[in-house]
């Protein structure tokens, strides 16, 4: 109940009982005035019953009122957000006892899982003009939110930040399109893990590495050591100067994010291990070496009654024009992001186990959060649960105001999808429609779904590959079109080319049996029942092909992917097979795709890089054309490893200049 | 037995009431040792109480006093006074039918003279006739409301509350 409606109820009740009280007396004293006009026999007025019972009434009135006030529910706490929506669903934590009891409450009755975050997909083309160029950029799933990837470029300059170094190489495409290797910017203490581009900034995601020493009771057992803890890391380097011009540091592992035009979004997780200390996220942010700490306050921290946790969500913006930033919690993990222009999904997924009946059931909270269009800040807008995991965030989708979600269940199989409406007045998501048989043979589970306006394209595996499509176009009413593509292994992730009905597909072959045997690429057209085209690397001695993997398979943004310049790359490790040993290669593959010709996809491509240790492998590609008078005169394909940038023209199928990058780095040395 | 000797011509008001409280009674009529005018009347003895109950009431009803006033004397029902309210040297004595008489008697006096008849002092300027209250307010000042026949209102004051409760013996 609400502060206002506990004075409400209190000074309602005090009145009630102050007119029983006065009630009462006045019953006795006319009662006795009554008595005593008898016992001397006036024959005046009697005492008035009249009164009396309107007295009686008022009282019975009052205590209906205070009763009907108490049970009516009118003074709960009802939260009005800033976007006018009650909030019904999430409560806010509002202090730190409560969150202690919170986290007590849910120690034990829940688990979490958290799989790889993954990522994906479009080419972004810049307006030609005499200083751009034009180049294909990281592959993002929505188009104008930028993703982050260990490397980018405007055409010009090319930053490559090899993972979990603390520098930023950057190389410079000069007129003649070869490479210069110019300085590299030094990130100090911060290692980095992904990078965002605007037309001022670099911004760097990164952990920095903090020893604290670990408390421990004199006379135990164990000798000291030290705990690190990594707290998330954002810089902002100017690309001018390349000096870090912002730093915010807090102390959660950052899970997600996005660039929105000059705003940023980060998904983070804040573990609570210890309750001893300040539960609230935390925030240092250095600006003109000026450092302030800062909390999110418990009123911006929300939770629900049935998602319970140890950890915190925390989803924070960064102004890049201000350079401030402004954050919100709630408590339970996150599993994977969607984000659109206009808002920020989270899902959760998470799993109870019934001790009784020994089966585990899967389920999935979906959390939904709007960016205002004017001041880019972000507002909670509601949530849902659905059964079942999500495991990428390809499997979350908005269009037309209707979120639309694939779901895998584990335990028993089943595939559903889910359409979710947000609610106009409270803190929902509405399941309008759900699909939950008929996606998936038996066993089968989703591999991959990508969403393309009214359809979607979903993959289930477990020995062959039934690719489906769902009719979408309809949100109230959704279906599986019949015939679905089957062929053996699986797509992980697919990538819609020109036509909303042509599909490249990159992932897994297997044989028949269900045994995955190597990567492949696959082109198909939804309409028929099989792949038009597939290429695969499977073992095959007489090839000399071995074992390959990419990157790739787990994360869309090492794919360099152009539908519009019919180019797919990707880096890819083997072993290749000689008839007395085999070996290690790294190297960056490239397709060409024409849908229009007999072979969709052409053969490959191979730019290898020396041979080098597993963890100096091929990183990325980058491409950028030149073109004259409106025709794409040269093509040149940029690769990198953390040791060596190469450069290869594609016209003349030529690798044109190597480049030493960074020295190697030997790992067995520490 | 109670004997009484009552005057004939009141003779129906008092049957009235005699009827009205139940009680039995035997008219003599041809009693030598009475004037014409009266007659006499006997009562069981175990309905004493109440007869002489009845009997004040009658008394009460019949009641009459006077008060000086500025022009010599009133007679004045004492079932038919209201309340008696001070200005002063000025007093009024509210009767029945929205009539009032100017007293010249200060208050106090009639206080003790009017007490046995339920007169009860609630404040410093006024005395109530008890049997014309209808219904007592508690107010949340700690007074009383008293409301009167033919809707007077009068305050029990605070300083007066404790002995208007007890004169009723509440």
């Amino acid at each position: 109940m609400t502060t206002f409606g506990w004075i409400v109820i209190s000074v309602l009740s005090l009145v009630v009982l102050y007119l029983m009280y006065n009630f009462v007396m006045e019953f006795i004293l006319n009662k006795k005035l009554s008595r005593f006009k008898h016992k001397i026999h006036s024959n005046g007025m009697k005492v008035s019953q009249v009164i009396m019972f309107r007295k009686a009434y008022q009282v019975a009135l009052g205590m209906l009122l205070v009763f009907t006030l108490g049970i009516s529910g009118i003074f709960e706490d009802k939260i009005i957000l800033d976007n006018q929506k009650v909030l019904t669903q999430a409560h806010q934590v509002g202090s730190k006892s409560k969150l202690l009891s919170l986290l007590d409450i849910n120690t034990d009755d829940w688990y979490y899982y958290a799989p790889e975050s993954e990522l994906e997909s479009t080419a972004v083309d810049f307006d030609q003009s005499s200083e751009s160029r034009d180049y294909i950029g990281t592959n993002e799933q929505v188009d104008g939110v930028s993703e982050a990837d260990i490397i980018k470029t405007d055409g010009n300059y090319i930053y490559y930040a090899s993972r979990y170094y603390q520098q930023i190489n950057v190389v410079f495409v000069n007129d003649d399109y070869e490479v210069e290797v110019l300085d590299s910017i030094d990130l100090g203490d911060v290692y980095t893990e992904d990078m965002y581009l605007t037309d001022e900034y670099i911004i760097v995601i990164g952990y920095t590495y903090q020893t604290s020493p670990y408390e421990y009771e004199v006379g135990a057992f164990f000798i000291d050591w030290y705990y690190r803890a990594p707290s998330g890391t954002v810089v902002v380097v100017d690309r001018v100067t390349n000096e870090i011009v912002y730093e915010v540091e807090t102390d959660a592992y950052f899970f997600d994010h996005r660039v929105i035009e000059n705003q940023m979004y980060l998904v983070s997780t804040k573990y609570i291990y210890n309750t001893d200390e300040e539960l609230r996220p935390q925030f240092t942010e250095t600006k003109n070496s000026n450092k302030e700490d800062s909390f999110v306050d418990y009123d911006d921290i929300y939770y629900y009654e049935d998602v319970t946790a140890q950890s915190m969500t925390v989803i924070t913006s960064i102004d890049l024009e201000l350079l401030t930033y402004d954050a919100q919690a709630f408590l339970g993990h996150v599993s994977q992001i969607y984000v659109d222009q206009d808002n920020i999904y989270t899902a959760f997924n998470y799993y109870e186990y019934a001790d009784e009946s020994y089966t585990t059931s899967y389920f999935s909270k979906i959390i939904k959060f709007s960016i205002d269009p004017v001041d880019q800040s972000i507002s909670y807008q509601g949530g849902q649960t659905v059964i079942g995991h999500i495991l990428d965030q390809y499997w979350m989708d908005e269009y037309e105001g209707y979120l639309r979600v694939v779901t895998t269940e584990f335990s028993l199989d089943i595939n559903r999808l889910y359409i979710l409406e947000e609610d106009f007045y409270e803190d929902k998501l509405n399941i309008v429609s759900k699909i939950d048989e008929g996606l998936g043979l038996e066993n089968e589970n989703v591999k991959s779904v990508r969403f393309n306006k009214d359809y979607v394209q979903v993959v289930t595996f477990e020995q062959t590959d039934p690719l489906y499509t769902i009719d979408l176009s309809d949100p109230l009413n959704p279906f599986i079109k019949e015939n679905p593509i089957k062929e053996d292994g699986y797509s992980t992730y697919m990538h819609v080319w020109n036509e909303d009905y042509y599909l490249i597909g990159f992932g897994f072959d297997a044989t028949p049996e269900g045994q995955v045997t190597g990567m492949k690429l696959s082109a198909y057209d939804t309409r028929l029942d099989k792949a038009l085209d597939t290429y695969s690397f499977a073992s095959d001695k007489e090839a000399g092909f071995g074992y390959s993997f990419s990157e790739a398979i787990y994360n869309p943004k090492a794919l360099m992917i152009d539908a519009s310049r019919g180019i797919v790359g990707f880096p890819m490790n083997l072993y290749r097979y000689t008839e007395s040993s085999y070996y290690y290669e790294s190297s960056f593959v490239i397709f060409f795709i024409d849908f229009d010709s007999e072979n969709v996809i052409s053969e490959p491509i191979f730019i290898s890089h020396d041979q080098t240790d597993y963890y100096m492998q091929v990183d990325r590609g980058i491409y950028i054309e030149n073109i004259i008078d409106d025709i794409v005169v040269d093509r040149y394909i940029y690769t990198f490893s953390y040791e060596q940038v190469l450069v290869y023209h594609i016209e003349s199928d030529m690798i044109i200049q190597k480049e030493q990058l960074n020295d190697a780095v030997n790992a067995y040395d520490n | 037995m109670i004997k009484i000797i009552w005057s004939k011509n009141e003779l129906s008001s008092l049957e009235d009431q005699l009827n009205h409280h139940d009680i039995h009674y035997v008219i003599l009529d041809q009693l030598e040792s009475i004037p014409e005018h009266m007659i006499g009347i006997e009562v069981d003895e175990d309905k004493k109480e109440e007869f002489k109950k009845l009997f004040n009431l009658i008394e009460y009803e019949k009641m009459q006093m006077f008060f000086p006033t500025q022009e010599g004397f009133v007679q004045v029902h004492l079932k038919d006074v209201l309340y008696i309210e001070s200005f002063g040297d000025d007093i009024h004595m509210h009767l029945i039918g929205q009539k009032c008489e100017h007293i010249k008697k200060p208050l106090y006096q009639l206080e003790e003279m009017l007490k046995p008849y339920h007169f009860i002092r609630i404040s410093k300027s006024y005395i109530v006739n008890v049997r014309m209250i209808t219904y007592i307010k508690v107010a949340l000042n700690a007074k009383l409301h008293l409301e009167l026949r033919e809707g007077t209102k009068l305050d029990v004051t605070r300083s007066y509350v404790k002995s208007f409760k007890e004169s009723l013996k509440l």
